[in-house]
């Protein structure tokens, strides 16, 4: 049982399918790729239990066969081979593989590949077709608000929320919160599962540009198609909270303000803010804001006037600068507005100009006022 | 493990395949009861069972893909948590069950039967405190927390559960309520140990010791001669741990030390008695403990004889019990329970850390002063 495949081509492939093994898992298998030869395609196979890798490519091989190769030894080796084509054959019976090059062989020895995982079933799925970019644009925007807290375990993954012709896509760590919306979507029902954010950032970093996704999910996974890639992801078990309580409505006093400006002015400010609460507060007048900044403990203090258009109320309202930070940091429009309504409520940020069918929303919570 | 492979213990089997036939499988299950009655095997068996995918009553079919994964212990739906104690070159707080999980394998398909001081010695860790930390119970909440992978159920066992300290209330809303299809089994040696907080959101599951009959059964193949067989079996006292570990040779030889004890402090000959102290003192803490569990052991043997006369009934070696009867002119029963209470104290004072010099000194001056007391009463 052999095949004959281009060195480079294959790299390619295992570097993106190598995602998904761990180097201490909890099966020893799981420290295998899973390789399936049929018809001259090659199907590579990793997963993690969490987050399953599958990719395609052609070869020439002179039977149908399936083998465990150990991951590291096999990557390394190939990484180390020029442009040029290999042959790699198995044992039938001790599942021994070796690969032959154009300098000498190397011989390893492979696992059962009865012993690997099952492949998820795709059974009673959901499928919805979405632009590989907007997917992407989705979870730029979410992923780094989800929580860390394994206590709550529903807010450490990012919530797809589909309706019949858009998709929603949610995170929130209870201090900020995004909400990003796509439309234009087909969907023959209206469902939400929570995805892990592990394996959805492996997958933002593989996403291609411009490209058509198919994500499938029924109640146990979503598997995501895009080229000869497939990315499986199990899904978590837990009951998002109701995130739309949360975002207030009537928020009259907006405050329109450039972006880069705003971040800048507030990199500046936060070094002077108290390491622990990282409170800025926002004074916002008649078309002026003053951003200010105290840390009591050491007598630092900073403030800064920017331009701005502001038609609401005098107000001051604090925020953790920490936060407000890596949200502007996300955004790409120069243009911004915070929709705010009073000083104990949320404060809301959008773009003033949304990308096409989608929709962007980020919340921050304030804080109570130190000075 | 599966429970064709587990003998005797009937009763508990029933009740367990009752639970399943009944579909009334509680969610969190708590197995305990004396050390050696082979809990984590039941644990083992029964989540064999229900993850297999054609179980016939409490019997799994031993062919499906879950059975081969699951006789291997590698099931990815069977999740396995166990105290550990630290490794070289990783900080205590992120070590977790994952880094001793080869050897845990190894341990299970070994010394099944051993209890947590079985596997504290298979670790090398028998100095060392060993405990479930938080980082393996976020751990736990975390890999509960997703999906289950292709099994019926998703089944996390945590062996050794009286060492989950107070970090095992995170645990506490997962255990009370999970979600659907997951099932959390607890296997302890000591129930009263376990946190409360734990133990009343568990429904307890007490399997009794092994009878003489069914350690007889398991041992048939591997000592042939009956009569060597029944004194094994007599000593075990239905711990199978203790047969297995008789069997193998492992007895410790503590019989010849406590009788020199008794000699050396029944003629209250000081320096035999420093120079015992001095012995005892070079032993490390488990086997100092042993040492003084085989003399509660002893003692309670000791008190039958007394008591009974009958010999036959009673758990000790044909040496040990020539001493014994020899002794029974010079020990009184109450001199016994004294003795026994000084053990007591000695095996908490030794997990407490006490100086070993200084303990062991006074508790020979301590067995002394007890014979004294009553050679001058008679």
């Amino acid at each position: 049982m052999k095949f004959e495949v281009s060195a480079t081509e294959l790299l390619k492939k295992l570097q993106v399918v190598h995602g998904a093994v761990s180097s201490n898992p909890v099966l020893p298998i799981l420290e295998d790729f899973l390789f399936g030869i049929k018809k001259n395609t090659l199907t590579i196979r990793s997963t993690n239990l969490e987050t399953t890798i599958i990719s395609k490519l052609a070869v020439v091989a002179d039977s149908n066969f399936s083998v465990a190769i150990p991951a590291t030894i096999l990557l390394n080796t190939i990484k180390s081979l020029p442009e040029h084509p290999i042959t790699i054959s198995v044992d039938e019976e001790t599942y021994g593989v070796t690969i032959k090059s154009q300098y000498g062989k190397y011989k390893l020895s492979g696992d059962k590949p009865e012993d690997f995982p099952k492949l998820p079933e795709r059974d009673n799925t959901n499928e919805i077709v979405i632009n590989s970019s907007s997917l992407a644009n989705g979870l730029t925007h979410t992923l780094f608000a989800t929580s860390n807290d394994e206590l709550r375990i529903a807010m450490t993954g990012v919530l797809f929320q589909i309706d019949y012709n858009k998709i929603i896509f949610v995170a929130t760590d209870a201090h900020k919160l995004v909400k990003y919306s796509i439309g234009n979507i087909e969907s023959e029902e209206s469902s939400s599962i929570i995805v892990p954010k592990k394996g959805l950032s492996l997958l933002k970093n593989a996403l291609p540009d411009d490209e058509e996704v198919t994500l499938a999910y029924n109640q146990k996974n979503i598997f995501i198609d895009f080229k000869d890639t497939s990315y499986i992801l199990r899904l978590i078990d837990a009951k998002y909270p109701d995130y739309n309580a949360v975002i207030p409505v009537d928020n009259n006093n907006v405050l329109s303000i450039g972006r880069s400006d705003f971040l800048s002015s507030l990199r500046r400010i936060a070094i002077y803010a108290n390491k622990t609460t990282n409170q800025v507060v926002l004074n916002l007048g008649d078309n002026s804001l003053n951003i200010s900044a105290k840390d009591l403990d050491f007598s630092n203090e900073a403030n800064e006037d920017i331009s701005c258009e502001y038609g609401g109320e005098t107000m001051q309202i604090g925020f953790n600068a920490k936060f407000l930070i890596e949200m502007l940091g996300v955004l790409k429009p120069e243009e911004i507005q915070i929709e705010m309504s009073n000083p104990t409520r949320a404060g809301i940020i959008v773009p003033v100009e949304q990308i096409e069918n989608e929709n962007l929303l980020m919340l921050i919570m304030p804080v109570m006022r130190s000075h | 493990m599966l429970f064709r492979d587990i003998p005797g213990q009937e009763a508990s089997k029933k009740y367990l395949e009752g639970l399943i036939s009944d579909d009334r499988i509680p969610h969190a299950i708590l197995f305990t009861g004396p050390e050696g009655n082979g809990k984590l095997a039941f644990a083992m068996a029964f989540a064999a069972t229900l993850l297999c995918e054609n179980p016939e009553g409490i019997n799994v079919c031993g062919k499906c893909n879950h059975c081969i994964k699951s006789l291997k212990y590698v099931h990815p739906d069977l999740h396995l948590s166990f105290p550990v104690s630290s490794i070289e070159g990783k900080k205590r707080e992120s070590t977790t069950s994952n880094d001793f999980l080869v050897q845990f394998r190894n341990f299970l398909s070994e010394q099944i039967y051993g209890g947590i001081g079985a596997w504290a010695k298979f670790i090398n860790a028998e100095n060392k405190p060993i405990n479930i930390n938080v980082t393996e119970c976020n751990q736990i909440i975390k890999s509960l927390g997703l999906r289950k992978y292709e099994g019926r159920y998703k089944i996390q066992i945590i062996f050794g559960a009286e060492h989950l300290s107070k970090e095992g209330n995170r645990l506490l809303k997962l255990i009370e309520e999970p979600t659907p299809d997951t099932i959390i089994i607890l296997v302890s040696d000591y129930q009263e140990q376990i946190l409360n907080t734990i133990k009343s959101r568990c429904q307890i599951f007490k399997i009794p010791p092994f009878l003489d009959g069914e350690i007889d059964k398991i041992l048939k193949s591997e000592i042939l001669d009956d009569k060597q067989r029944a004194e094994v079996v007599r000593l075990a006292a239905g711990n199978l741990k203790t047969a297995l570990e008789i069997h193998q040779n492992e007895e410790t030889a503590y019989d010849e030390l406590l009788l020199d004890i008794f000699r050396a402090a029944y003629t209250s000959n000081i320096s035999g008695m420093l120079n015992l102290a001095d012995r005892i003192s070079s032993l490390n803490k488990k086997e100092m403990e042993g040492f003084c569990v085989y003399t509660l052991h002893f003692l309670k043997e000791y008190m039958r004889v007394v008591h009974l006369k009958a010999t036959d009934a009673v758990r000790l070696s044909g040496k040990e019990k020539s001493t014994a009867l020899k002794m029974t002119r010079s020990i009184s029963v109450r001199m016994a329970i004294s003795i026994a209470n000084l053990m007591e104290e000695n095996i908490k004072n030794i997990n407490r850390n006490a100086n070993k010099k200084i303990l062991w000194t006074s508790t020979m001056f301590g067995i002394e002063e007890i014979f004294a007391k009553n050679k001058i009463a008679s």
